[in-house]
Formats: structure tokens, C-alpha cells, sequence
């Protein structure tokens, strides 16, 4: 299963959390602000961790 | 490089300072040795988790900060399980727990902190929570429990208390103050906090501090200031942390609770830089000393730290962040309000409201539940004015 990954850009703040939360699915860019690379990097669960972990809510996963 | 005489660094320390400062170093272009100490067993993993996810539902685990083999690609050598003990900061050398001897050119303090456990509430069994090896007493003892006794009620006590009542253990928070959190929100916010532990059920004791802590045949006994009692079958003391710097005394590092630094992680002794939540640094926007013991400060001013290491520029100037998952609510702060003049709320009750903190008229913190979308805009109000009023002091220079 593939989960869909979306960032709010506006609500990141860059603190990297779900970057080791996700394995690399989701990196920091150059401007410290997070974005979705490969979400085959990560689980469906480590996803999910990251998202439930992001201390802004800035993560948002569509499973349909 | 800029300082071909630095070729060696150490970083003492195991949590999110001292990953981002080891990580930074290379991503600088730094060559020489990088050594990162920690007394924890394991690398430097996500501690933010231990009091929600990994509490709560067992979650994913022990969540570390490095992927596996990262350290090892980057050339840093990791040493666990040995905690340092002395310092000699005239020869720079730092001698750990089982006699090894590093020498150093630069040393990065990242030491951390650990739970404060005063001694009438130290009963054999009472738990705390801070470190990876602290969780699976304290899921034992929520799962077996019918009830806790939380003492504290700050974030980490109400993230426990919360996790508690998941459990569904009867769960009484005691805070000395009369509302929780009031000297880091007031009691205007503090009373939407204490709102949210009642609304969940908990059984709420404020004003009253926790004196002492005994066990016997039934579980715990807990006597409370006023002379009352609370029976349960485990206890949870969150009051706080102090920074592990007892072993730096005699080195004569300036410290005040915590490390002394300048605006660019300085110490008062020569090479040696302090970074996270055992650091008290200058703060030239606030013009003043700041310690605060959050995750995401932490990592930044570890990055800062290897700069400043390494003789780049460093200031380290953040505003101040953290965030408490509770129940279902999610709390966030931003700014810098040890005091305020107004404190204005809107909102539809405890889970879901906003607060700002205005001094002269100005923003200064911002303090939400459940509100993410418009923490985001005020935060970033935040961190614009705090560019304008820099840009401000350039001008003022160069006039």
C-alpha cells in the first residue's frame, strides 16, 4: 500500500523530527522546510509516526 | 580549513544537541576526528516519543535519530555507555567512566539533563521520565495499575496523566501551584489546562505540593501538604530536570545552573562550547540569559554549536518552540514571555484555543490548543518581527 504524503510548507517550521521519523521519505530542504522525496522509503506505520509527530501538524496522509 | 590546528572534536552528550552537532560538523566540511559520548547505552534516539507514542501504545519503538550506519558513513566514532567525569580544561583532555582519556582541541558540551527526584518522593519503585530505559517500567506499572498518582503537572506530567488515563488507570495529577503550568502560562492558561485533565477525568489536586512518598504492602502511599492521602498502585514524578554538569565543578567552568555561554555557545573556558538543555545562553534579542529545555531548540543550537566550533559565525538566537501532545489535544508555544503585561484568550473552551502573550502591546508568546493553522501565522508573526527589529539594530550600527 502507497500512502498519499502532503506538507503544509506554511506550518513547517523545520524541526526535522519526521525526517528520522520517516527514514528518509520525507527530507528537509535547503531552506529547512520539509518535503516528500520517497514514500516507498518509509512504512506505512513510520508514516504515520511521522505525521502523528510533527509538532505542528504540518503532515497530512490520505490512505483512500 | 579556516582552523587547521582544530583537528579534533568531542561532543559529550547523547540527545538531540549532540546528533545535530556531530551531523553539522561534516556537513561543514569539518575533516578531522568527531567523537560523540554518551552515558545512555544506545545513540541519541527520540526522547519526545518516550511520553506519548512509546508510552502510550508501545509505538514504533525506540526511535533513533541516525539511521544505521549513518555514523559510521560520516566517519564519526560513537561511544556509549560512558558517561564523562572530569574535565581538564588547561591540557584538553576529558577522562570518561571506564578511564579512557580524550584529548581535544574543540569540546562540545551537549550533556543534557536528568529527572530531579527529591528525596521524600525517591520511594523504591517511584518512576520518572526522560530516558529511553525509563519506559517499559512505566508501561508495566500503567498497564498493571488501577491507580497512578502523577506528581507534577507540567507537560511531562500531563502527557503521563494522559497516557495514564489511555490505560485506563484511575489517575490523581497533584501540582503544588494552584493551577498547573502557571508560571510558564498563567492562570488564566493554566486553568484551560486544568479544565482538559478534568474534562478526561483526572483527578485534579492543585495547591497542594506532594510530601512524601512510601510504599507499603497495598502499593503507594502519597501524603499531600495539607496532611491528606492518596492510595495508588504507582507513581509518576515529573517535576522537572537539572542539568548533569556536577562533574564539571572543578574544571571552574562558569556556570549558574546550568553552562554559561555567550551569544555564540562560548564557555567561559577556551574550545569548550555548550549547547540544548544544559546551556544558559546569552540571548541578544532578549537581552537576556536563556535556558529553556526543548527538543527542537536543542537540535538547532547543537548545529550552532559546530559552527561556532569550527570559528564560522554562530549566534544562536532562536524563538523558543516546543509542543505537548495530551489526550487529543496538541499544544505549541512560541516566544519568549517569562513575563507579560496581557494575556489574550479566544476560543471554544480547554481543547481548542488560542492565547496571546503581549508585552507593551507587543507580541511576545503564543500559546494554542488544537489550533495549528493559526499557531502557524502568529508564530511566524513572531519570527518576522524579530527579523524587522534586527534589521532595526543594523541600522542603528551603522548610523
Amino acid at each position: 500500500m502507497t500512502l498519499r504524503v502532503s506538507i503544509d510548507r506554511d506550518l513547517c517550521i523545520g524541526s526535522g523530527n519526521c525526517v528520522h521519523l520517516s527514514h528518509g521519505a520525507i527530507e528537509l530542504d535547503d531552506y529547512d522546510v520539509a518535503e516528500v522525496r520517497d514514500t516507498d522509503a518509509a512504512t506505512p506505520d513510520q508514516l504515520r509516526t511521522a505525521q502523528r509527530s510533527c509538532p505542528t501538524a504540518a503532515i497530512a496522509i490520505d490512505e483512500s | 580549513m579556516s582552523h587547521p590546528e582544530v583537528r579534533r572534536i568531542v561532543v559529550v552528550g547523547g540527545g538531540p544537541a549532540a546528533h545535530r552537532c556531530v551531523t553539522e560538523l561534516r556537513k561543514l566540511g569539518f575533516a578531522g576526528s568527531v567523537t560523540m559520548v554518551s552515558a545512555e547505552p544506545v545513540p541519541p534516539y527520540d526522547r519526545t516519543l518516550l511520553s506519548k507514542d512509546n508510552l502510550a501504545d508501545g509505538g514504533p519503538g525506540i526511535v533513533a535519530m541516525a539511521a544505521p550506519g549513518t555514523y559510521e558513513s560520516l566517519d564519526i566514532s560513537v561511544l556509549v555507555g560512558r558517561a564523562a567525569v572530569t574535565l581538564d580544561g588547561r591540557e584538553r583532555i576529558v577522562r570518561l567512566s571506564d578511564g579512557t582519556l580524550l584529548e581535544y582541541d574543540r569540546l562540545v558540551l551537549a550533556v543534557g539533563g536528568a529527572p530531579i527526584l527529591p528525596r521524600a518522593l525517591a520511594a523504591p519503585g517511584v518512576l520518572t521520565m526522560r530516558r529511553a530505559e525509563d519506559v517499559a517500567p512505566a508501561r508495566d506499572a500503567l498497564e498493571r495499575s488501577r491507580h497512578v498518582v502523577v506528581i507534577g503537572g507540567g507537560f511531562i506530567g500531563g502527557e503521563i496523566a494522559a497516557a495514564a488515563t489511555a490505560f485506563g488507570c484511575g489517575v490523581s495529577l497533584v501540582e503544588a501551584c494552584d493551577v498547573p503550568l502557571r508560571s510558564v502560562l498563567g492562570p488564566e492558561v493554566g486553568s484551560l489546562v486544568a479544565d482538559l485533565h478534568r474534562a478526561k477525568g483526572v483527578d485534579l489536586r492543585c495547591g497542594v505540593p506532594a510530601q512524601s512518598v512510601t510504599e507499603d504492602a497495598g502499593g503507594y502511599r502519597v501524603v499531600l501538604g495539607d496532611g491528606s492521602e492518596l492510595r495508588c498502585d504507582s507513581v509518576v514524578v515529573g517535576v522537572g530536570m537539572r542539568p548533569s554538569t556536577e562533574w564539571l565543578r572543578p574544571s571552574g567552568i562558569e556556570m549558574d545552573g546550568a553552562i554559561r555561554t555567550d551569544a555564540e555557545c562560548r564557555t567561559s573556558l577556551p574550545g569548550v562550547f555548550a549547547a540544548g538543555d544544559c546551556a544558559r545562553w546569552w540571548s541578544t534579542r532578549y537581552g537576556a540569559y536563556c535556558h529553556v529545555e526543548h527538543w527542537d531548540t536543542a537540535g538547532k543550537h547543537g548545529a550552532a554549536a559546530a559552527r561556532a566550533a569550527l570559528g564560522r559565525p554562530a549566534r544562536f538566537d532562536p524563538i523558543p518552540f516546543f509542543w505537548s501532545d495530551q489526550y487529543d489535544v496538541k499544544y505549541q508555544w512560541a516566544g519568549h514571555a517569562p513575563t507579560w503585561d496581557a494575556v489574550e484568550i479566544s476560543g471554544s473552551g480547554a481543547a481548542e484555543f488560542t492565547a496571546r502573550y503581549r508585552v507593551g502591546g507587543r507580541l511576545a508568546g503564543v500559546f494554542v490548543a488544537n489550533r495549528p493553522k493559526e499557531f502557524g501565522r502568529l508564530r511566524r508573526d513572531l519570527v518576522d518581527a524579530a527579523k524587522r527589529s534586527e534589521k532595526d539594530d543594523k541600522e542603528v550600527v551603522a548610523l
